[in-house]
């Protein structure tokens, strides 16, 4: 309308109209005078009419339109030339004077309003019946005051992302007043039809808002709808609408019902939901159908206007797009269509597997067809429902089909079997894509099904009649109710994917903080343990004090005796009364400080041994926590797993359409379908697995004459098995196909230039060549293999999920790939190990044993082959194979290594030291980087130092194609950038300053107390730089230099002396012992950074 | 019955009509905004290549973090680091393209996404942001590397056109396995 507040615009529009009043007022009681002076009657229906659009301005609806009614009157009296009536004077006369009244009344609110102009409103009719204004003018009218509701129903929208069930006061205040103008209007217009259905309309939304039982978005939706049908109704001629309002009227009358009654229907959803889950099998269809009849007393309002929808539809253009709701149902409808799958398909695969041929009906497959058609049925009126006919119909059909085979037919054939796949996989078809064209192929589906349904049927009749077996079991009406009684204690509850996933990340954030604490509390640990060493020397030293001080006061004070106690020896003190009173009062303090002393060490000793209780009880508590961490952890993996009976329908539908295709019989059977693996990843094999089968048929299976040639059964078999090992699922797809012939491979190789005639390459050789891009024996390119995804993906897959594929190859037998799916947890534990200064984590499942090699056990065999446990082993450099430069590997006390044994071969991966062993949490590497051979993932520390985690059976392998060399490069160039500094000075804080100044440089520093210290640590560093200071306890620099160059492993490593000895005498003394630069403190940083890369770098020249 | 798909037709009609006339001004108003459509880009160095990168392409600029080196990786991809709890991978530019990359590595990365992938990229220097019409865009021909196809000119200096849909589909980036 206007930026202007409400109140202010009224306070315009009443001024204004104020000024019109004396005006009329004059003008009435003129014309009750002289009814026919025309201009008296133009000035007034002018005045009205400056009202009349004034009002409506500013959203005054009724007095706008009570201004209408006089300006009409006058209006017809203009234009037919005619005077005023009494009758009419007394008609303006009181909406005038309603004007007036409200114009002065104090309340200016919109009720106000409505009820200050409800008489004069409602009287209207008689006096503007006789053709006020034109029924196409009063519908022009109404259109527009719908429209100015649009906006409003723009701002609940809004409100419906809220997810607030109130219906707001701010909308349903100003709607309902738009509503009752135009049920006004209508009436004026006489459209009566259209009154009655603003009318109810106006009901339903008082009815809506005292409800709670809808949320804003229902809310929201249903209005839309209605608008949009108003809109419709009020833009077609009256007669032509009067039907579609009844209809609409019925919907009113529907809502309401389910306005009404929606707290119950929720619940009856929810035991709807609950109930088909947990019958069990063995309950009949009766059970479903109770709850569908429970379920459609109360159609849900999105029935209604998709019956609707479809409805218009029908005359529309078919492939018209869904709109938003329609797309929300779809989802509901979609996840709902999961679950009901989820039963079809397992019935679908036990019927597949258990019917390989023609076969009587037992009580099995009795059951398994009951619980199939069950669900169908459930499924059949969830689409019928939500409007997805083409879906209802399909299952419809199949659900004829079924009821006839479970329970007529006395045998379920291999026909019937593919008809009901077809069937479900048009179903399948239609649920995963609600807005595809399926009609052509859902009513060829029905046709198939009826067809086969009546050929099947006259078969049966010329059979004996055999007596259904399976029984309707008793009380299972009795046990529904029970169910329902549960449902709420007991029920499922569907939770989004992403709110599982964020979960587990919480989870693995909680993981990592906990191991901060655990750090923490190993900390407290140690710094307890030093604790504890001073406390001791703190005892040690007061007793040394006290013994001390008694041996002195024995020889300083003569003969006389001290007896040790120290009261005692206080006394004998003070008697002595020839010594100096200071000497003596001091000694005496003293004496009492060493008491105090004494004390100190006692409550020291009680202190420690309090916070070491905390600390274990920390301890304690930490561990508990890792307990119940570890138990959730598991929990929330279980929930996203799933068995391999979820995707198997996917494989039987391959095989089947695979085979139909290419006119060859085959069967797949599937085994360990109860192996159970996270979503993700069967959604990341499934692609893989079919393609696989798909090679499979295409070039393993031979056409039938061809098996039956080589004594094959004619039907082909593939199987598909599933196993767990250790940390892997195998998945095995074998097949009795004819096999890859080697020879054909070789010579397509050859032919392509990819190998010479001379290279001798075995067959586990030539077969990795399968797995390379665009590789294919040429006369085995079809239609099905050769769809652009070769093995070369298939393998890119597996790898992606830290996979890996083999293949083993039974000429004229058939074929096996065998996938291995590693199960890797989202947390885990590992060892934390150092190899050249990086560090990596290894899952600690991954490793036997972590070994300490002696230089014996090393050098027995030359060639780095060694027996560990009379197996031999193969020991690697774990540095080499991570591309770092190798660093010491002539320690004195052998290597440290790790042993890992992967596919039963044995590794020792030599490290160069194990930091810790703790829980890690499985980070990927990021969006680009997917598959990186030898890291499974990285994890975070708890300040954010990544650390990948190791694919050890990976590096066990030597790379394939070698050549690595390349990528160490930046390894070397940032090695050579870095500077190695031993820092020798006694002063903790000079030692940590000049630390923090060269790791500032990406640099990296060592430290030593002292000279002795520093010659210890060369013994394990090698450093580019010392920097030294002199004077030291123990040994001091001049004499560290000294043995420094002395020795001639180390005489090589330039010096830089810093010291605060300025003196001639000390520098002419340290450049005589050979230091490279002599820097006296205070220093300048920068200088002192250049003066070390120059050092270093003319050092290394 | 038959006739309501055509008066739903015509109240649309009505409706656009209502629209067009109300929202004139508007409309013109978005005309000129989308004839001179201006995106703003950031200037970079890196190494000897000048580059301009569209701000919406990009996730982040920042202080280059301590890089974690991983093994079998093609050189160009300089390991992967930690941007607050997420892990991008970082990558040589110079290097991807087959360039000289021997200059001595920038301390920053500038993260280019697009709704799959988020790679970083080391830089030498930003050296500003600018906003320009799309029309002052010209397209090469890019021999060398093969991806910058499209330049900006600013004050006589050309800058290679980077952005996240050349970048990341970049066949040598996303096959970086294929490598070895």
């Amino acid at each position: 309308m206007s930026q202007l507040p409400r109140e202010e615009l009224a306070d315009i529009l009443f001024q204004e109209v104020d000024g019109y009043l004396p005006q009329i007022q004059t003008n009435l009681s003129s014309l009750s005078e002289n009814m026919a002076d025309s201009s008296l009657i133009g000035e007034t229906h002018r005045l009205f009419h400056n009202i009349k659009g004034a009002a409506s301005q500013v959203g005054f609806m009724e007095l706008s339109n009570s201004a209408r009614m006089s300006e009409d009157v006058l209006n017809d009296v203009l234009e037919n030339e005619t005077s005023l009536t009494q009758e009419d004077l007394t008609f303006i006369s009181t909406i005038y004077d309603t004007i007036s009244g409200f114009c002065h009344s104090p309340d200016h609110s919109f009720d106000a309003e409505a009820e200050h102009f409800a008489s004069v409103l409602a009287g209207s009719s008689e006096n503007t019946a006789d053709g006020g204004a034109s029924t196409e003018e009063v519908r022009e009218e109404c259109l527009v005051s719908l429209r100015s509701i649009l906006p409003f129903l723009q701002e609940l929208a809004e409100f419906s992302s809220d997810k607030t069930t109130v219906f707001p006061e701010s909308i349903f205040k100003p709607m309902s007043r738009a509503i009752s103008v135009l049920a006004s209007c209508s009436k004026t217009a006489e459209l009566h039809g259209h009154q009655q259905l603003l009318n109810s309309f106006l009901l339903l939304l008082k009815q809506i808002r005292a409800s709670s039982s809808l949320s804003a978005a229902e809310i929201s939706t249903f209005l839309k709808e209605v608008i949009s049908y108003l809109d419709m109704v009020f833009s077609i001629d009256a007669d032509k609408a009067e039907p579609i309002i009844e209809r609409i009227t019925e919907r009113f009358a529907d809502f309401s019902n389910l306005v009404a009654t929606g707290e119950r229907k929720e619940a009856k959803e929810a035991v709807e939901d609950g109930g088909t889950e947990f019958l069990p099998p063995e309950n009949n269809l009766f059970d479903d159908l109770l709850v569908e009849e429970d379920a459609l007393e109360v159609p849900p309002i999105e029935e209604v206007f998709f019956e609707e929808e479809s409805d218009l539809d029908s005359e529309e253009d078919k492939a018209q797009e869904l709109t938003d709701e329609q797309q929300e149902l779809a989802e509901i409808f979609q996840a709902e269509c999961e679950e009901h799958m989820l039963v079809i398909d397992r019935t679908l695969n036990t019927l597949e597997s258990s019917v390989y041929e023609d076969r009587r009906s037992t009580a099995e497959l009795g059951e398994t067809l009951a619980e199939m058609r069950r669900a169908v049925h459930t499924l059949k009126g969830a689409a019928g429902m939500t409007g997805f006919i083409d879906l209802s119909s399909c299952a419809h059909g199949l659900e004829d089909l079924l009821d006839w085979l479970h329970d007529e037919s006395d045998t379920v054939t291999r026909e019937d079997v593919l008809i009901i796949a077809n069937t479900i996989d048009t179903i399948d078809s239609l649920s995963s894509d609600m807005s595809g064209d399926y009609q052509g192929t859902v009513e060829a589906n029905i046709k198939d099904v009826s067809n086969h349904l009546d050929r099947r049927k006259a078969e049966g009749q010329t059979e004996q009649p055999v007596e259904k077996t399976v029984v309707v079991e008793e009380g299972t009406g009795e046990r529904v109710e029970e169910d329902t009684m549960v449902a709420g204690s007991a029920g499922n509850v569907r939770v989004k994917l992403e709110d599982l996933d964020e979960l587990g990340s919480i989870e693995g954030e909680l993981v990592v903080a906990r191991g901060t604490i655990e750090k923490l509390v190993e900390q407290l640990g140690q710094s307890l343990g030093d604790l504890s060493t001073a406390r001791d020397a703190l005892g040690r030293k007061t007793q040394e004090l006290e013994v001390g001080f008694e041996a002195q006061s024995l020889y300083g004070f003569g003969p006389s005796p001290a007896t040790g106690a120290l009261p005692v020896m206080e006394e004998t003190v003070s008697s002595l009364t020839d010594f100096d009173p200071i000497e003596l009062d001091r000694y005496s303090q003293l004496n009492l400080i060493i008491r105090s002393l004494n004390e100190i060490s006692i409550d020291v000793n009680a202190i420690h041994s309090q916070i070491n209780g905390v600390a274990r009880e920390i301890r304690g508590q930490v561990a508990k926590q890792q307990l119940a961490m570890g138990v959730m952890q598991e929990k929330l993996m279980r929930i996203r797993m799933t068995p391999l009976s979820s995707i198997s329908r996917g494989l039987y539908q391959t095989v089947r359409q695979t085979a139909a295709k290419l006119g060859k019989d085959v069967q797949l059977m599937i085994k360990g379908e109860d192996v159970y693996m996270d979503r993700y990843i069967w959604s990341r094999i499934l692609d893989p697995m079919m393609h696989l089968l798909r090679n499979s048929i295409d070039h393993g299976i031979e056409d039938a004459e061809t098996r039956v040639e080589k004594g094959k059964a004619a039907t082909g078999l593939i199987t598909v098995n599933a196993v767990q090992r250790n940390r892997f699922v195998v998945l095995q797809i074998i097949d009795d196909g004819k096999g890859v012939d080697i020879d054909k491979v070789r010579a397509t190789l050859i032919d392509q230039g990819v190998i010479s005639t001379s290279e001798q390459l075995g067959e586990e050789e030539l077969m990795r060549y399968l797995f390379t891009p665009s590789f294919s024996t040429k006369d085995d390119v079809t239609q099905i293999s050769g769809r652009g995804v070769g093995l070369d993906v298939v393998q890119k897959n597996i790898q992606e999920l830290r996979g890996n594929v083999k293949i083993e190859n039974r000429p004229g037998e058939g074929l096996t790939f065998e996938l291995y799916i590693p199960v890797t947890l989202s947390i885990n534990r590992a060892l934390i190990v150092e190899v050249s200064d990086n560090l990596f984590a290894v899952p600690i499942q991954d490793i036997l044993e972590v070994r300490r090699f002696s230089n014996a056990e090393l050098q027995v065999e030359a060639d780095e082959t060694m027996q560990w446990r009379e197996k031999p082993i193969s020991f690697i450099d774990l540095a080499s194979r991570l591309q770092l430069p190798s660093t010491g590997t002539e320690e004195f006390d052998g290597q440290l290594a790790l042993l890992l044994e992967t596919d039963e071969e044995y590794h020792a991966f030599r490290v160069d030291s194990i930091v810790e062993q703790r829980e890690i949490v499985i980070k990927d590497l990021g969006s680009h980087l997917k598959y990186v051979r030898g890291v499974n993932g990285v994890t975070l520390t708890g300040d954010g130092e990544i650390i990948p985690i190791l694919n050890v059976s990976e590096l066990t392998s030597e790379s394939p194609l070698g050549a690595l060399t390349v990528a160490s490069q930046p390894m070397l160039e940032t090695n050579q950038d870095e500077i190695q500094v031993l820092i020798v000075d006694d002063s903790i804080s000079v030692r940590y300053s000049i630390s923090r100044m060269i790791e500032g440089q990406g640099w990296v520093a060592y430290q030593a107390v002292d000279g002795l210290d520093a010659l210890e640590k060369l013994e394990e560093l090698s450093p580019d730089v010392i920097v030294l200071d002199i004077e030291m306890p123990r040994m001091n620099g001049y004499e560290f230099m000294s043995s420094l160059r002395n020795d001639q492993r180390f005489s090589a490593i330039p010096v830089v002396m810093l010291t605060s000895r300025a003196s001639e005498k000390h520098r002419q003394k340290a450049y005589d012992l050979g230091v490279n630069a002599y820097v006296t403190k205070p220093y300048e940083e920068d200088d002192f950074v250049t003066l070390l890369r120059s050092t270093v770098s003319s050092a290394r020249e | 019955m038959s006739t309501l798909s055509t008066i739903v037709l015509e109240i649309d009609q009505q409706l656009d009509q209502a629209i067009k006339l109300e929202g004139q001004e508007l409309q013109t108003q978005f005309q000129i905004t989308e004839q001179e459509h201006f995106r703003r880009y950031i200037l970079t160095k890196i190494g000897a290549l000048k580059i301009a990168v569209p701000i919406d392409d990009l996730s982040e600029v920042s202080v280059l973090p301590q890089i974690k080196h991983l093994p079998n990786l093609p050189t160009w991809i300089l390991g992967i680091v930690n941007l607050r709890e997420e892990i991008v991978s970082v990558i040589d530019l110079n290097g991807l393209l087959a360039l000289d990359s021997s200059h001595r590595k920038g301390e920053r990365v500038a993260v280019i996404k697009n709704d799959m992938i988020k790679v970083g990229v080391v830089i030498d220097q930003i050296l500003g942001t600018v906003s320009l019409p799309d029309s002052s865009i010209q397209q090469v021909s890019d021999e060398t590397t093969g991806m910058f196809t499209q330049v900006l000119l600013m004050d006589e200096v050309e800058y290679g056109l980077l952005t996240a849909e050349m970048l990341l589909n970049f066949k040598k980036l996303t096959d970086y396995y294929e490598e070895h």
